[in-house]
């Protein structure tokens, strides 16, 4: 690869990451940041998991983002009785049309997708989350004896509601920790309602175009694995994820008082493979440690599990990671 | 030879060259972390600089007041001077590149971790496209960073100047002028003032109480107005004034000592002229009419007033030919009141005192030794400090005793028990003058034998005593 292919490569992720950010703003309002990491997420393999109130748009924004990607989206509404064959799919027993006898056939779930929704997650038990665990890690689901191959690009998003926490299971740490970002959908601004308002209560064209496709998307993947990144920056990001955990060195005060278990090092590939897209969304070669800080938030914040002592004063994960973040030396 | 901006240059000029890149890259840091400790060592210098002269000033203004070694200024300047100059020498060596320094000039520089970032992969053979393209662009910035600008030499103008102008007074106090420190030691050892020479003469001046009563006593006598039984207790009066006469100011003595007695501590013309008063007092003595122990007593007393003129006179003289610089003055060797000449001086000098500094009140010894004794090594508390030219005065108080003693009879005498109190009083008064801190036993010398024709006498003393 010439200086010149790696220049057109920047450029040109670059550019497509714009088009699909500001192809997704065209619907969604006020909620920049959210659609900037879940693109990221996307480049990066990852999955997200957005939580916020009701009615902030984030069913919208996945729709958007289907569309925008030219992909094929599904979506999954969890409920308590949602089963995991609901999910991944079945074997359903088939007559030959000629006659001659049945055979079992694989019927794929909405899993089969290039972007699945999975609304309210945290509503579905235990059982039928952990559907979601293979699909998510090895991008495959296995039923019966046959594993069957997901369609790359697959992302998975998932959305949660936090407050009614009423018959609801919360995610088990281990899926918690196979979400690439974890995303808070806040209300939007004032400037931002009068725009949803206008385009949601008038006849305006909010459709959107799709830009990007899957294997633009897989190139763009490729592209920024390539980025490279210096030792003493990719220290940095071992040292914030060391950090999350109590007896860590790095753990600040916060973090020895209130969370029980820390990051994994799924945190610190995320926190990278972040930081590279980051990067390159900034036109830059090389990884530093102000993309390290930009992505370090969404990559952690799940990660740190508090203790009964966070629980109860319930403390939020991120003033920890943000005490984190200024707490870590970065020019060490 | 290329400079660092050649190599820059070229590295951007020659894009696909990494290796000149990466040499421009470590060719910079290299430039900008020496452009920045030259600076951070310039603020160091001149902080520390202005302290150091300080120094040496005050070390010089301490030779010059105080006497100190005018090594201490030179040597506080040159120890400053070396140690700064080897702290520069350290700090401008060359360093190798590491991820701190590029860190920091990265920050500085605001490159946003690029330079940083560059430094590191610069270091490492293992290149792709990705990382030549990052060297290169790095490069590519460096050219636009001023190195110089970003770390501007410290103007540090005032602290230059302070520091200038505090090593020149500090050299200039060293060298140029002298210590006053030997003249001020000079003038304070100097020689006992004429001042303090004519205070001498007035210990023995009477006071105007001591005047009033000898002028009635003398008056009395004179008009041949007194009893004998007025001039027995005339005579117990006349002895409290011998001994007053004798008893010398402690705090005046020690004024001597030091030299620097003022000159107006007393009216001159309140006092009376010693010699006319030992003339008249001399002349009532003799006459006939009068008891002997009352004789005895005007005699001593005219004895006194004697040896005040004297050394009135003698205070006139040192005066008068005294030379007119300071001099040198031995240790101890302060003013003294003389002491008497001819024989009776040589009797003076034959008799030592040691005086007890137990808590036993009052007990004063009297030791008389040959003539030929050294008299001139002073026994504890028998000093000049402590009265040790009152010998005639002792001498000559403890032969009127004597003479009381013999003529004293038990029971019937008055005047002998006050005469007794008085002298248990004169004696507790005495100790209090000796210095008891600086009495050695070892240097006491033993009571010499009691001659055999005073034996009776002196046992006699002590028998009524106690």
């Amino acid at each position: 690869m010439t200086l010149t292919a790696v220049e057109q490569s920047i450029d040109q992720f670059r550019e497509r990451f714009v088009l699909i950010t500001k192809e997704v703003g065209r619907r969604i309002v006020g909620h920049e940041e959210v659609v900037t990491n879940t693109v990221t997420s996307l480049l990066a393999g990852g999955h997200v998991l957005l939580e916020g109130i009701p009615g902030v748009g984030k069913t919208s924004l996945v729709h958007t983002l289907a569309d925008v990607l030219h992909l094929n989206f599904s979506r999954i509404q969890f409920t308590p009785d949602l089963m995991p064959a609901d999910i991944v799919g079945t074997n359903i027993v088939q007559e030959h049309a000629h006659g001659g006898g049945t055979f079992f056939e694989f019927q794929p779930g909405p899993i089969f997708s290039n972007v699945v929704l999975a609304d309210e997650i945290n509503r579905a038990t235990p059982k039928t989350q952990s559907a979601l665990l293979e699909a998510m890690q090895d991008v495959s689901v296995s039923v019966g004896k046959v594993t069957y191959k997901l369609e790359q690009p697959f992302l998975v998003l998932a959305t949660q509601n936090p407050l009614e926490m009423e018959g609801t299971y919360p995610l088990p740490e281990a899926q918690l920790d196979r979400f690439f970002f974890k995303l808070k959908v806040m209300y939007p601004p004032e400037e931002a309602m009068h725009q949803i308002l206008d385009r949601t209560t008038q006849d305006a064209d909010t459709s959107v175009t799709r830009v990007v496709d899957g294997p633009e998307i897989l190139a763009m993947r490729h592209t920024a694995r390539a980025v490279p990144i210096a030792r003493p920056v990719q220290a940095y990001a071992i040292r914030l994820t060391l950090g999350t955990h109590p007896t860590s060195p790095y753990a600040t005060p916060l973090v020895k008082r209130y969370v029980r278990y820390g990051a994994s090092p799924r945190a610190a590939q995320a926190i990278v493979l972040a930081a590279k897209i980051h990067a390159l969304t900034r036109g830059q070669a090389f990884v530093s440690v102000d993309d390290i800080r930009a992505v370090a938030l969404p990559a952690l914040r799940h990660r740190a599990l508090l203790n009964f002592e966070g629980e109860a004063d319930e403390v939020n994960t991120d003033t920890i990671i943000n005490e984190l973040l200024a707490g870590v030396n970065a020019d060490r | 030879m290329a400079t660092r901006s050649d190599i820059v240059r070229r590295a951007v000029t020659a894009p696909d060259s990494s290796t000149s890149a990466t040499d421009a890259v470590s060719t910079g840091v290299a430039d900008g972390d020496h452009q920045r400790r030259v600076r951070e060592i310039g603020r160091l210098v001149w902080r520390v600089a202005p302290a150091i002269a300080a120094a040496a000033l005050l070390a010089a203004a301490g030779r010059r007041w105080m006497g100190w070694s005018p090594i201490v200024p030179i040597a506080i300047l040159g120890a400053g001077t070396a140690g700064l100059a080897l702290v520069v020498y350290l700090a401008r060596r060359v360093r190798p590149a590491t991820d701190e320094i590029a860190t920091r000039l990265d920050a500085d520089a605001g490159l946003g971790g690029e330079l940083r970032s560059a430094a590191w992969f610069g270091a490492r053979q293992a290149r792709d496209a990705w990382t030549d393209l990052h060297l290169i662009r790095a490069a590519q910035r460096l050219r636009d960073v001023n190195w110089a600008r970003l770390y501007p030499p410290v103007p540090a103008a005032r602290a230059r100047a302070a520091t200038a102008i505090m090593m020149l007074a500090a050299i200039g106090l060293t060298v140029i002028l002298p210590s006053r420190s030997g003249r001020l030691a000079l003038a304070s050892a100097g020689a006992p003032t004429p001042a303090a020479s004519a205070d001498a003469s007035k210990m023995l001046e009477l006071s105007p109480e001591l005047q009033k009563k000898l002028e009635e006593l003398l008056s009395g006598i004179e008009q041949n107005k007194l009893s004998a039984a007025e001039a027995a207790a005339k005579a117990g009066e006349l002895k409290d004034l011998l001994a007053q006469l004798s008893k010398l100011d402690p705090e005046m003595l020690k004024k001597l000592e030091k030299g620097d007695v003022s000159a107006n501590t007393g009216a001159d013309e309140k006092n009376v002229d010693a010699k006319t008063l030992a003339d008249r007092v001399k002349r009532d003595a003799a006459a006939p009419n009068l008891p002997a122990d009352l004789k005895k007593a005007l005699q001593d007393i005219a004895n006194q007033l004697d040896r005040a003129k004297k050394t009135d006179n003698a205070a006139g003289q040192q005066q008068g030919d005294g030379p007119p610089g300071p001099q040198p003055a031995a240790p101890g060797d302060g003013p003294k009141i003389q002491p008497p000449s001819g024989g009776e001086s040589a009797e003076a000098s034959s008799m030592q005192i040691a005086r007890e500094s137990g808590a036993s009140a009052g007990a004063a010894q009297a030791m008389m030794t040959g003539a030929g004794a050294a008299s001139t090594d002073p026994n504890p508390g028998q000093g000049a400090k402590n009265g040790g030219g009152k010998f005639s005065a002792i001498e000559q108080a403890l032969k009127r005793e004597l003479v009381e003693a013999a003529s004293d009879q038990l029971g019937d005498n008055v005047t002998t028990e006050i005469h007794r109190k008085t002298e248990q009083g004169r004696a507790t008064a005495s100790f209090t003058h000796a210095a008891a801190a600086t009495f050695d036993r070892g240097h006491a010398s033993a009571p010499p034998p009691v001659p055999d024709a005073r034996r009776a006498q002196v046992q006699t003393y002590f028998i009524r005593k106690q």
